[in-house]
Parts: structure tokens; C-alpha cells; sequence
């Protein structure tokens, strides 16, 4: 069964349909509330940046004609998290350690506690990478753009955000090593 | 710099490293960050459907309108002329176009002391100047008349003699030139009995009019 395009459903609720945009909202929900929260230094500083991306893509309601409705919200959700940081001066941190781990009923107890552990450690692992780096390994995983379509968001070369997420990889797997 | 290059090329599909990152995939945004921004797009929906109601109701009832107006006024039908469009001048292009046709019916000669003439010249007003003083009052209206027998021979026949049916008799007996192109006609088509009688009339009324030869012969 063919799916609806993310860019048919926005262009839907552009015209007035609500499910249509419940549809696509629960398609993005997840990876551009995590893009957000691996950005940002806190959690509230997310949810009000993911809260506003929204409220953008919803007041803007021009109907989509070319490009992808995916890179559209995570240009707006990248381009909002670049000014609040130069706004604020912000430093991106390590957010509080978020303990909600999907637990495996096979394995032990210790099993659990090194994945949570090795799960935490990523994430710290993650926001200290330098910002190029982390971005570009974010855009990929969360958001789930081709190299391309990073190198047009982020306005660089392609052969950039490849160099890019090579560093990324090879950092964190240096420092995940003990989990891999 | 030259350790780097030594090092071998990271792939960009690091697969343990990307797994490991999907189990820390379990960050959900709030319930009541979700029914907020559910809210917010449902009421720019119904926003942006109320602004499409105004101009379409608006159209709807132009529309409307414009087509029950166009149902109730109907087309005015054509009115059969009346004998005064008969008789009236055509535009000046059809009466140039028959001013080069040939008279048909009897022609009234312009009154001349010295000869009626059965044709008429082609420029009337030339002939009016070469006319006796003595017949100036009464060659104006005649000329008139001329230029309006012109005209209605330029009409389709029938319509012409529809128009002169209807034409009040009273009209026929103050313009001597029509009374006697009436008589004319009377005698060509036959009643020349009738002709005669009129012609008798006529002659009562209008004893000093000059008579066409045509009709000369006829008078008793």
C-alpha cells in the first residue's frame, strides 16, 4: 500500500485537514523532538525549540511544491536552535541523564545497567563532539538526510559533511569502545 | 597530519555505533506538549477554511445573481418595425447603395416649368437651381420627397408597401408628389379606374401641380 508523502499530507492540512497534519506530526514527532534534545543543552531549552518548529511549519501553511518536507523542518529546527544559541551564548552541554531505556526482558541486570551506561555515555560523547561534527552525525541519524541534502541545509560542500561524520564516527568510536 | 592520512578511512555506515545510538532513541516529547501543538494546528485549520468562506459564499451569490437576472430579463424581441422605421432613412452607406439602382416604379419628375421629366436627374439640387423661381416653394418639399422616395426604394418591396398601405390617407392628400406616386402605382398594378378617380381628385386639389406624362394620359 503506498504511503502518503510527508509533503502531501502538509499540503492536506494546508487546505484544512487536521488528520493530515496529525499524520505527519506523528511521523517527525520523535526524531526532531531527539534532534533538538542532542542539541540542546537542557530539555526545557528543547521542548521549546521543538514547540516552536512546530508552531512555524503551522502558521506558514503554503503548500509544498518541490524540495522535502523533512528537510524543511529541520532546516527551521536547525536555523532556530543557531539563533537561540547566539542569542543566549550558549554552550551545548551534557543534558541531565535521562534514565528511560527500552529494557530487554533476556538480559541481566547488569546486562541493563551497561547498556543504560553505555547508552548515557553516548549521549555525553555526543554534545562534546564539536558542533559540526555532532550536527552532521544528528542530521543523518534523527533527521535521516542524504549527504546532500545535509551539505545543502548546513551550506557546505558535500565532500565537508562527509569529512565531517568520518570524524564524528571514528570519535565516538573511539570513546565507545568499551561498549562496541 | 600525516598520521591522519595513514589512518584507514572511516566508512560513514558505522553500524555498532549507529545500533548503539538507536537504543538511546526513547526520548518522547510530552502529552501536553503534543495536545498543544495538535491544538494550534487544528485551530489554524479551521482558521484557514473560514477564510475561504467568505469569498466563496461571495461568489455563489454573484453567480446566483447574475444568472437569475439573466433568466427574468429576457432578450427584448424584435418589435415589428413601425411605419415610421419603415419610412425613416436606412444609414447613408445603403443609401448611397441605392441611389445607383434604377427606379422601378414610376419616377416623379421634378417639377420644371418647361417638361416633366419621367427620370429624375442625379443631382436634384443642381436641377432645383436651374428651376423658374416661380416653382422654388414648391420644388423644396418635393425634393424632400424625392430623397425619401430614394429610401424606401432601398427597403425590400414588401416592407414598402406594407409601409404605404398603413400610411395615413391624410398624409397621402397633403403631399401632392406621394398622392401621386400612390395614383401611379395604382394605375400600374391595373386599377386604372381607380387611378383615374384619384387623378380626378387630385387635380381638384392640386389643379396647378404639374402632372408626370406618364399620368397625363389618364387624366379625364
Amino acid at each position: 500500500m503506498n504511503e502518503i508523502s510527508d509533503e502531501e499530507l502538509y499540503n492536506r492540512y494546508c487546505r484544512g485537514d487536521v488528520q493530515a497534519f496529525e499524520q505527519v506530526y506523528e511521523r517527525y514527532r520523535q526524531s526532531l523532538y531527539l534532534f533538538l534534545l542532542r542539541s540542546c543543552n537542557t530539555r526545557a531549552d528543547a521542548e521549546e525549540l521543538y514547540q516552536e518548529v512546530w508552531s512555524r511549519i503551522i502558521a506558514t501553511g503554503k503548500p509544498f511544491r518541490h524540495g522535502s518536507f523533512k528537510a524543511y523542518i529541520f532546516q527551521i529546527a536547525r536555523n532556530l536552535k543557531i539563533d537561540r544559541f547566539r542569542r543566549e551564548h550558549l554552550r551545548i552541554v551534557a543534558d541531565e541523564v535521562d534514565m528511560t531505556i527500552v529494557q530487554d526482558p533476556g538480559k541481566t541486570p547488569d546486562g541493563l545497567l551497561h547498556d543504560i551506561n553505555c547508552s548515557e555515555m553516548l549521549k555525553r560523547h555526543l554534545v562534546s563532539l564539536p558542533h559540526e561534527q555532532s550536527e552532521v552525525f544528528l542530521l543523518k541519524e534523527e533527521a535521516g538526510l542524504t549527504l546532500e541534502q545535509i551539505a545543502t541545509m548546513i551550506n557546505v560542500g558535500r565532500e565537508t559533511v562527509k569529512s565531517r561524520l568520518r570524524y564524528a564516527l571514528r570519535q565516538l568510536r573511539k570513546l565507545m569502545e568499551e561498549c562496541l | 597530519m600525516s598520521d591522519r592520512r595513514k589512518q584507514p578511512e572511516t566508512p560513514l555506515d558505522d553500524h555498532p555505533i549507529q545500533a548503539l545510538y538507536q537504543t538511546t532513541r526513547q526520548e518522547l516529547p510530552g502529552a501536553e506538549l503534543d495536545r498543544h501543538i495538535l491544538a494550534l494546528a487544528s485551530r489554524e485549520a479551521s482558521r484557514r477554511r473560514r477564510r475561504w468562506l467568505f469569498p466563496l459564499s461571495s461568489a455563489a451569490v454573484i453567480l446566483l445573481g447574475v444568472t437569475l437576472t439573466l433568466q427574468l430579463v429576457e432578450p427584448p424581441e424584435l418589435a415589428p418595425e413601425s411605419e415610421e422605421l419603415l419610412l425613416e432613412a436606412p444609414d447613408s452607406k445603403q443609401r448611397a447603395r441605392t441611389s445607383e439602382v434604377p427606379h422601378k416604379s414610376i419616377s416623379m419628375p421634378a417639377p420644371t416649368a418647361a417638361k416633366p421629366s419621367m427620370e429624375f436627374p442625379q443631382d436634384s439640387t443642381a436641377e432645383m437651381r436651374q428651376a423658374p423661381a416661380g416653382f422654388a416653394r414648391d420644388a423644396e418639399p418635393q425634393n424632400r420627397q424625392i430623397q425619401r422616395t430614394d429610401r424606401q426604394e432601398a427597403r425590400p418591396k414588401e416592407l414598402l408597401q406594407l409601409g404605404r398601405q398603413k400610411k395615413d390617407t391624410r398624409e397621402i392628400d397633403s403631399d401632392p408628389q406621394l398622392w401621386l406616386e400612390v395614383i401611379g402605382q395604382q394605375i400600374a398594378s391595373g386599377k386604372v379606374e381607380a387611378g383615374q378617380q384619384a387623378l380626378t381628385e387630385f387635380r381638384k386639389r392640386y389643379p396647378d401641380y404639374p402632372l408626370p406624362e406618364q399620368l397625363l394620359q389618364y387624366v379625364e
